[in-house]
C-alpha cells in the first residue's frame, strides 16, 4: 500500500525543474572546437598576457599530452574529445581585457545574473558580499572593488590579476597545485581562460565574503577557470564560488583549479555551492564537473576550511585538500554531495599532515538517489615528523531508492606513533523510524524526507555562511525531488 | 605522613597550582573544597603522578620520601592512592584480573609474596562482606559499561582491597544519587583507621555529613585560602565561594 | 626483483609436463601460465600490495633463516592432526570416517575451484601455474564439532612452496580447522566450501620468524545458513600477505573474522578482507587488531560489496591500529560499496598510541609501566578474539 502511494508521489515529482537551465542569447566571440598549441596560443594572446604566463601554458600543455586518461575507479565516463571542445568563450567581441566598469557591461548579462539571483548592479548587490562574476571565460565584473582596495584587500579577475599584480600571480600560481598534478590540472594549466584572484595582506581580516559566480553559457564550451588565494600572516578571508549552467543535452566540461595559501596564522574559509547542470532523468546532458582543489596551510597556526555542497553535474570528481604544513595549521572539510537520477559523484578529500601538532577535521554526507552513484574517497596521511598529529573523520552515507549506490573509501596511513586517527562511517537507507514518525505527526512524506535529509547535513550547513546555508537548504529540496520510492 | 610545601605545578601549559602547602598526619581526614578551577583534581593528580601535571617548584615529603620522585607504580605500592573523578574503561581486561595484578606488583615491590588466586579470591570475599558491596562489578571488564555510581563504588572497593596509607577521593561524590553516595561514604568509613589518611576532594558539603573530615581547606587560585573545622564546610554551602575573591 | 613473473615461468617450465600430474591439472596451469604473460609483475601500484615490499618476495632467504622456535604441533585438542609438506598429507594416527583426503593428483577435475585471479592477485595466480601440493580435504559429520590441525611442515625453508587446499565441508557438519605454520615458504591458496547449514571455526596461525614468509588467498564459499568464523593469527616475518574472500552464495549466512596482527623488525604484514554480499539476509563482522613496532609496517584492508536487491545486509568492520614505535608504519582502509538500500553498514578505522589515561590509571593502581602497557596491548587483541 505505502509503496503504491510512494510511487505515485515519485511520478508526481519526478519532472524535477532546474531553474538555472535557460540559455542567454548574447554575442560572444568563441574560439573554434580543437586544441593545439595555437588554440593556447591564441587564448594567451586573447589576454594580451605576458610571455612567461604563455610557457607556462605550453609546457603545461605538452605534460598533459603526454599524461595517461586517468583511472576513473568507480566513475563510468564517456571518452571525452578534446577535440570537440571549444576552449574560450567570451561574451562581448570586445578585448576582454579592456576596462570596465559594471555600466559598461552588457545589459543581458546583467540580467543573467539577476535571473540567477546574484545582482550585480550597484543599487541591488547583496549586502556584505562582493561578487566576481565569471560568464564562460572572462569575467564580466567584479563588485566592491574599491572598497576592498581601502584595506589592502586585492579582488579581481584573474585575468586582471595577471595584469594588475603579475609578480604575485607569477609567485604563487602552480606552487599548490603543480601543472603535472594529474590530467585535468594540467589541462586546465594550459587552457585556463579566467577566474578570481584574492589577497590579503598581512594582518587584514578581509571586511567582507567574496564571492565568484561561475556561469557556463556557450555551447559546447569548456569552463577552465583557475582561483588563487593567498592570505598573508595572520590575515582572514571568507570566500564563497556558485555555479550554474543551462539545460543543455550535450555533456559539457568544467575543469578547474583552485589553489589557497595560507601563511602564519591566517584564515581562509572556502565555501561551494555546486549546481551545474546534472543532467534529464535519463542522465542525458549535464556537466563533468572535474576539479583539483588544494589549499596549502604554509604558516604555523593557519586553517584552511573546505565546506561543500554538490548538487549538481552529471560528472563530478574533487577532493579539496589540505597540505597541513606549518607547525599547530589546522584542515577541515565538510561536505554534502547529493546525488539523483544518473548522476555520479565521486568526492572526498585528502589530508596530509606534515607539521607537528596539526588537527584535521572532516565530515562527509552523501545521499543517493534515483539511479546515482556517490563515492566518499579520502585520504589522511600523517608523516614521520608530524608528532601529535590529530585526525577525526566521519562519513555517512544516505540512501534512498532501491536502485542507487553508495561506496565509502577512506584511506589511513600514519607513520607518527604518537598521531592519532580517528575514522568513522555509516551507509544506511533513510530511516523508517523517522519518516513514520514524522508521518504520524501529519508531515508529509516529501517533506518528511526534506527534514531528515536536512538534519544528516546539519553538521555541514552550519559551517556555511547564513546566505549560503540558506540556498544550500533550497538547494538540496529541489534535488531531492522524485526521491521517494 | 604527607608534607606538601609551597608547591607550584602546572596542568598542561596552565599555571594552576600557585603555593600550595598542606600537612596530613596519620588518621586524619582532610577535606579540600572550592570552586570550579582552584586546582583541586590537579593536586590529586600531581599526588599521584599523573604525567599531564608537571611540579614547578615546592616539595612534597611523603612517609619520609621524596613523592614527586617517584614514578606513579611506585607512589601506588607506597600506598598512595587515588580514586578517580573519572574512572577509566579498560574493555578486555577482567576486574578481578586487574586488580590481583595491581595487588600483586605492589606486594612485588614491597618485598613480599604474590597471593595465589585462591587466596586472593577469599581475601576479595572477605571485602566485599567487609565494604557491604556486590560482587557482580568483578567478572565484568574494568568500568566497561558501569554507570557513574558502579564506576565510583568500583573506585571505593579497589580501594578496600590495595589498602592504601593515603587515599584521595577526587569528587568521589560527584554525580552520585543518594543511595550510591551512602555505599561509598560506608565504605570510606569503614577503612578509616589510626594510621590511614584521607584526602576528600570534594565540591559539596554533603559527603561530608557521611564523612566526618579532620579538616576543611579552602582551595582558592591554586592554594590553600582558608582552613577550618567541619563548620567551615556549612558556611561554604551557605555563602558560596564568592567571599573568596573580596 | 626484475621478472618475478619470468621467475615464475621458468620454474615451471620444468614440471609443466611432469606426467605425474593429471592432464586437467597441466591444462589448468597452462592457462595460468598464457594468463601470466599477459600480466605485469607484482609491484606497488597494485592496491593489493600497496603497503607491502613486493621485492622480498624473490629474495633469497639465505638459510640463515633458523627453522621456527618450536610452535606446537602436537594435535593438542584437536581430534585429527595433518602435516603438509613434501611429500603431501600426512595424518598422524587413524584416519576417522568422518574425513577423506585426497592429494592434487587423486582428487577430480570437477573439485578443483577455478579462481578468477587478476594483476591484482597475480602473486596468487602464480600458486596456479606452480601448484604442486594440495588436494581435497572433505569433512562430513553430524556428531560434536570436530577438530582438525592442519601443519605446514615443508623441509626446505628456503624454496616457495605452493599449496592449494580445498575444503568441502558437508551440510549440517560442525568443523574446527586450525591451519598452522612450522616450517616453509608458502604460497597458499585455500579454497573452503561450505553446504548448507554447516558451521565452521577455521584459524589461521601464522606465527614467523624474522626471515619467513607466508602468502595465503583464501576463499570462503557459502551455501545458505552458513556459519563461518576466522580468527587470524599473524605474527612476525619478513612478509605476510593475507588475502580473505568470502562468496555469500546464498541467504542467511554469517561470517565474522578476527585478526591479530603483531609485526616487529621490519616485517610487512598485509591482511585484506573481502565480503561478497551477493544475496540477501547475510551478516558480516570484521575486526581487526594491529600493533606495529620497530620498523615494521601492517597493511589492514576490510572490503564489503553488496549487490544490487542483497538487501537486509548487516555490515561491520572495526580496523584499530596502535604504532609502538617511532619507525613503525600502519595503514588502514575499511571499505563499503553499496548498490541497494535496505543496509545496515558501519566501519570505523583508528591508529594511535596506546591511551594514556588509560596507561596512568592502570599505574596508579601499582602496576609498572611495562607491564601496564602489556595488559593494555593484552587487552586490545582480546577485542578480535573471536573464538
Amino acid at each position: 500500500m505505502q509503496v503504491v502511494e510512494e510511487n505515485k508521489v515519485v511520478k508526481d515529482r519526478a519532472k524535477q525543474v532546474y531553474k538555472e537551465g535557460f540559455v542567454t542569447d548574447i554575442e560572444a566571440f568563441t574560439i573554434p572546437p580543437g586544441l593545439d598549441e595555437d588554440t593556447i596560443r591564441l587564448i594567451s594572446s586573447k589576454k594580451d598576457e605576458p610571455a612567461w604566463l604563455l610557457d607556462y601554458r605550453l609546457d603545461a600543455f605538452r605534460k598533459w599530452q603526454k599524461m595517461p586518461t586517468p583511472n576513473w575507479a568507480k566513475l563510468k565516463i564517456p571518452e571525452i574529445d578534446f577535440q570537440a571542445i571549444s576552449y574560450y568563450s567570451s561574451p562581448h567581441a570586445a578585448n576582454a581585457n579592456a576596462p570596465k566598469s559594471l555600466d559598461e557591461v552588457d545589459p543581458k548579462l546583467l540580467e543573467t545574473y539577476d535571473k540567477l539571483g546574484v545582482p550585480l548592479h550597484e543599487r541591488e548587490r547583496l549586502a556584505g558580499v562582493a561578487v566576481d562574476a565569471v560568464f564562460d571565460s572572462v569575467s564580466v565584473g567584479t563588485t566592491f572593488k574599491a572598497e576592498l582596495e581601502k584595506v589592502g584587500v586585492i579582488f579581481s579577475s584573474f585575468s586582471e590579476a595577471v595584469h594588475d599584480h603579475p609578480e604575485l600571480i607569477q609567485k604563487y600560481l602552480g606552487t599548490v597545485v603543480p601543472a603535472q598534478d594529474n590530467y585535468f590540472a594540467a589541462l586546465n594549466a594550459a587552457v585556463f581562460s579566467d577566474g578570481s584572484f584574492v589577497y590579503i595582506p598581512k594582518g587584514v581580516r578581509c571586511p567582507m565574503e567574496l564571492s565568484t559566480y561561475f556561469r557556463i553559457n556557450a555551447i559546447n564550451t569548456g569552463q577552465f577557470e583557475r582561483t588563487l588565494i593567498v592570505a598573508e600572516d595572520g590575515a582572514s578571508v571568507s570566500y564563497l564560488e556558485g555555479c550554474t549552467a543551462p539545460m543543455r543535452d550535450e555533456n559539457q566540461l568544467h575543469a578547474a583549479v583552485v589553489e589557497l595559501i595560507a601563511m602564519d596564522d591566517a584564515k581562509i574559509k572556502y565555501s561551494t555551492v555546486q549546481n551545474w547542470y546534472p543532467g534529464d532523468e535519463d542522465g542525458k546532458g549535464g556537466i563533468y564537473n572535474f576539479v583539483t582543489k588544494r589549499g596549502n596551510c604554509q604558516g604555523k597556526n593557519s586553517k584552511i576550511s573546505w565546506t561543500q555542497v554538490e548538487t549538481g553535474s552529471a560528472i563530478t570528481w574533487k577532493y579539496p585538500s589540505c597540505i597541513l604544513r606549518g607547525d599547530n595549521s589546522s584542515g577541515e572539510f565538510y561536505s554534502v554531495a547529493l546525488t539523483n537520477n544518473h548522476q555520479q559523484a565521486d568526492t572526498g578529500t585528502k589530508m596530509i599532515h606534515l607539521g607537528k601538532n596539526t588537527k584535521s577535521t572532516v565530515i562527509s554526507k552523501g545521499i543517493s538517489v534515483g539511479k546515482s552513484q556517490n563515492a566518499y574517497r579520502g585520504l589522511v596521511r600523517v608523516a614521520k615528523k608530524a608528532d601529535n598529529a590529530r585526525n577525526f573523520t566521519q562519513c555517512d552515507s544516505l540512501l534512498i531508492g532501491k536502485s542507487c549506490a553508495a561506496h565509502t573509501f577512506p584511506y589511513t596511513e600514519s607513520a607518527n606513533m604518537t598521531a592519532k586517527l580517528e575514522h568513522e562511517a555509516t551507509t544506511s537507507k533513510i530511516s523508517e523510524d523517522q519518516l513514520n514518525y514524522c508521518l504520524q505527526r501529519g508531515i508529509t512524506e516529501e517533506d518528511a524526507i526534506s527534514l531528515i535529509v536536512d538534519g544528516f547535513c546539519k553538521q555541514v550547513f552550519k559551517e556555511l555562511p547564513m546566505e549560503f546555508a540558506v540556498e544550500a537548504k533550497a538547494l538540496l529540496d529541489i534535488s531531492l525531488e522524485g526521491a521517494i520510492g | 605522613m604527607l608534607k606538601v610545601d609551597n608547591v607550584f605545578a602546572k596542568a598542561g601549559e596552565k599555571e594552576i597550582l600557585k603555593g600550595l602547602s598542606l600537612t596530613v598526619k596519620p588518621g586524619e581526614v582532610h577535606a579540600i573544597m572550592g570552586p570550579n578551577g582552584s586546582g583541586k583534581s590537579t593536586f590529586g593528580n600531581l599526588l599521584a603522578g599523573m604525567p599531564y601535571v608537571t611540579p614547578q617548584s615546592g616539595s612534597v615529603e611523603y612517609m619520609g620520601k621524596d613523592l614527586l620522585s617517584l614514578e606513579p607504580a611506585e607512589r601506588a605500592a607506597e600506598g598512595v592512592f587515588l580514586a578517580f573523578q573519572y574512572p577509566v574503561e579498560i574493555p578486555g581486561v577482567n576486574n578481578m584480573y586487574f586488580l590481583r595484578t595491581a595487588l600483586n606488583a605492589q606486594r612485588k615491590y614491597r618485598g613480599e609474596e604474590p597471593m595465589d588466586s585462591a587466596q586472593f579470591l577469599r581475601m576479595v570475599k572477605q571485602k566485599i562482606k567487609d565494604l557491604n558491596m556486590r560482587d557482580d562489578l568483578l567478572k565484568r571488564p574494568v568500568n566497561v559499561g558501569f554507570s557513574g555510581g558502579e564506576k565510583k563504588r568500583n573506585e571505593v572497593f579497589q580501594m578496600g582491597v590495595l589498602e592504601p596509607k593515603l587515599a584521595i577521593l577526587d569528587e568521589t561524590d560527584s554525580g552520585l544519587d543518594i543511595d550510591a553516595l551512602k555505599i561509598v561514604a560506608d565504605g570510606v568509613n569503614h577503612l578509616r583507621s589510626p594510621d590511614r589518611s584521607f584526602i576528600i576532594i570534594t565540591h559539596y558539603q554533603r559527603l561530608l555529613d557521611y564523612i566526618k573530615p579532620d579538616y576543611v581547606h579552602v582551595l582558592a587560585d591554586g592554594k590553600i585560602a582558608k582552613t577550618g573545622d567541619k563548620s567551615l564546610a556549612f558556611e561554604l554551602e551557605e555563602q558560596g565561594y564568592g567571599w573568596l575573591n573580596k | 626483483m626484475v621478472g618475478l613473473i619470468n621467475n615464475w615461468m621458468t620454474q615451471a617450465e620444468a614440471s609443466l609436463d611432469d606426467s605425474k600430474q593429471p592432464s586437467w591439472l597441466q591444462l589448468k596451469r597452462q592457462t595460468a601460465q598464457q594468463q601470466l604473460q599477459q600480466l605485469d609483475d607484482p609491484s606497488r601500484t597494485l592496491e593489493l600490495w600497496r603497503y607491502a615490499d613486493v621485492s622480498r618476495l624473490s629474495k633469497s632467504l639465505n638459510s640463515v633463516v633458523a627453522p621456527s622456535q618450536s610452535k606446537s604441533a602436537d594435535s593438542g585438542e584437536t581430534d585429527l592432526l595433518i602435516v603438509l609438506n613434501e611429500s603431501g598429507y600426512t595424518c598422524i594416527g587413524q584416519q576417522p570416517e568422518w574425513l577423506t583426503i585426497q592429494s592434487l593428483v587423486e582428487m577430480a577435475a570437477q573439485d578443483w575451484q577455478d579462481i578468477t585471479f587478476d594483476q591484482e592477485t597475480v602473486v596468487n595466480l602464480a600458486n596456479t601455474l606452480l601448484v604442486q601440493s594440495g588436494g581435497l580435504i572433505t569433512v562430513k559429520t553430524t556428531q560434536q564439532p570436530v577438530h582438525i590441525k592442519l601443519v605446514y611442515d615443508f623441509a626446505d625453508p628456503e624454496a616457495w612452496q605452493y599449496v592449494r587446499n580445498h575444503f568441502n565441508i558437508a551440510g549440517g557438519t560442525k568443523v574446527h580447522i586450525t591451519e598452522q605454520h612450522q616450517t616453509g615458504r608458502i604460497n597458499a591458496v585455500n579454497v573452503y566450501r561450505l553446504a548448507a547449514g554447516a558451521e565452521l571455526i577455521r584459524q589461521q596461525d601464522i606465527q614467523l620468524n624474522v626471515a619467513e614468509q607466508f602468502v595465503s588467498y583464501n576463499q570462503f564459499d557459502t551455501a545458505q545458513n552458513v556459519d563461518v568464523v576466522n580468527m587470524n593469527h599473524h605474527i612476525g616475518g619478513s612478509l605476510q600477505h593475507h588475502h580473505h574472500v568470502v562468496n555469500f552464495n546464498a541467504e542467511r549466512s554469517k561470517y565474522k573474522s578476527g585478526s591479530i596482527n603483531k609485526s616487529f623488525d621490519d616485517n610487512n604484514i598485509t591482511d585484506i578482507v573481502n565480503v561478497n554480499h551477493h544475496f540477501k539476509y547475510n551478516q558480516s563482522d570484521v575486526t581487526h587488531r594491529s600493533i606495529a613496532k620497530d620498523r615494521s609496517q601492517i597493511f589492514n584492508n576490510a572490503k564489503a560489496y553488496v549487490a544490487v536487491g542483497a538487501d537486509q545486509t548487516e555490515i561491520e568492520q572495526d580496523l584499530k591500529n596502535i604504532l609502538l614505535s617511532p619507525d613503525a608504519k600502519i595503514f588502514s582502509k575499511p571499505e563499503l560499496e553499496v548498490y541497494t538500500d535496505e543496509v545496515v553498514a558501519a566501519h570505523g578505522s583508528t591508529i594511535g598510541a596506546l591511551d594514556d589515561t588509560v596507561l596512568f590509571y592502570l599505574q596508579s593502581r601499582g602496576i609498572d609501566i611495562e607491564q601496564s602497557r602489556d595488559i593494555m596491548i593484552e587487552s586490545f587483541e582480546r577485542e578480535a578474539l573471536v573464538c
